[in-house]
């Protein structure tokens, strides 16, 4: 089995909140000098810049696994990651069906900037995309799973994590893996959660400067999208072991 | 006051009708459920946009006397399930939160 080093919730500057330093050239150089090896460019509820990291990643051998961090109807982050590109934009498409198009005021909540692998700036998303969805958790989840993608509820332990935004989690909506923020907050979240979950620490970057050393391995037979989604769903013997 | 005289007052629609006998000592108005956990007093009135399931789990677990989800909104299929199963009262009300909460008040809950 390999262990390979993560880093499966990174924005862009697509997402309001990120920096616009946050491309796709200074992303990767900063992700291979920590080591990382599998990485995930999740911005709030779309995807348009993911084919861009995607072409940069695989310059460092650096394996992207297609994903988005969704907003439900009750405002919990679930990150969502997706076997291929084709599929990854499939949910976009439908996510965005069932998002309120607000225009973004980039004044105001931040630019959200489409970019190309050259990390030139392209275009603008016009909505803004720190909205919650009009799809619930359930709803979401289910549009997932229907195509063949993994949900990993974000950071468990802050704002508009899953504890925080629905207060516990009951047994017919657990989860095989949760995000935490920080490590150390493990042990107590694991006590308010039912079943015997794993976890994953991610960087959550917003700017280059958070991008740092890795909190987990991914437990692998081989180092494809496919294979880190099996760990994600803590299944055929692959995991996740937090450091 | 009973949840009867706060289905009264409100005039909203009855969405669950569970034990209408029960005391409703407080208000609370708030969202966020990790919050109301913490901080939402037993025997409260809660006002909430919220309508996801655990809504009725956190009821019940705080010893709300009844919720009252407002702005218009409806609870997702399985909720009237889970607030018939603790006996909790539901209103459907097209008033905000912050009307609701007034109304409470003005009925002398703090």
């Amino acid at each position: 089995m390999l262990e390979v080093p993560g880093d499966l919730h990174l924005h862009s500057c697509l997402s309001p909140c990120a920096d616009i330093t946050m491309l796709p050239g200074e992303v990767t150089e900063r992700l291979a000098t920590r080591g990382i090896r599998v990485a995930s460019v999740t911005d709030h509820n779309a995807a348009c810049n993911v084919l861009a990291f995607q072409r940069a990643f695989q310059r460092s051998n650096i394996l992207l696994v297609p994903g988005m961090e969704a907003t439900t109807a009750e405002e919990v982050h679930l990150l969502c990651y997706f076997e291929t590109m084709d599929v990854l934009w499939k949910f976009s498409r439908r996510l965005l069906t069932s998002y309120p198009r607000i225009a973004n005021d980039p004044e105001r909540f931040g630019y959200q900037l489409v970019c190309n692998e050259r990390d030139e700036f392209v275009g603008q998303f016009p909505f803004l995309l720190s909205m919650a969805s009009l799809l619930s958790l359930e709803e979401l989840r289910g549009l997932v799973e229907q195509l063949d993608g993994v949900v990993v509820p974000s950071h468990l332990d802050r704002r508009y994590g899953l504890l925080y935004q629905l207060g516990l989690v009951t047994s017919d909506m657990e989860f095989p893996t949760y995000e935490i923020a920080h490590k150390g907050n493990v042990g107590r979240i694991a006590s308010q959660l039912p079943g015997h979950p794993q976890f994953v620490s991610n960087s959550d970057a917003h700017n280059l400067d958070s991008i740092g050393p890795p909190r987990y391995f991914l437990e692998v037979e081989e180092l494809t999208v496919h294979e880190v989604l099996l760990a994600l769903r803590h299944e055929n013997g692959r995991g996740v072991k937090l450091l | 006051m009973t949840v009867h005289d706060v289905i009264e007052v409100l005039g909203a629609d009855i969405a669950v009708e569970g034990d209408t006998t029960r005391l409703v000592t407080s208000g609370y108005t708030c969202d966020l459920l990790s919050e109301v956990i913490a901080k939402a007093a037993p025997g409260s009135a809660w006002a909430t946009i919220q309508t996801h399931a655990n809504v009725i789990a956190v009821a019940a677990m705080v010893g709300i006397s009844i919720v009252i989800v407002c702005e218009g909104r409806t609870c997702e299929a399985d909720v009237a399930e889970h607030a018939a199963k603790e006996h909790l009262t539901i209103l459907y009300s097209k008033d905000s939160a912050y009307v609701v909460s007034g109304k409470l008040y003005v009925l002398g809950l703090r």
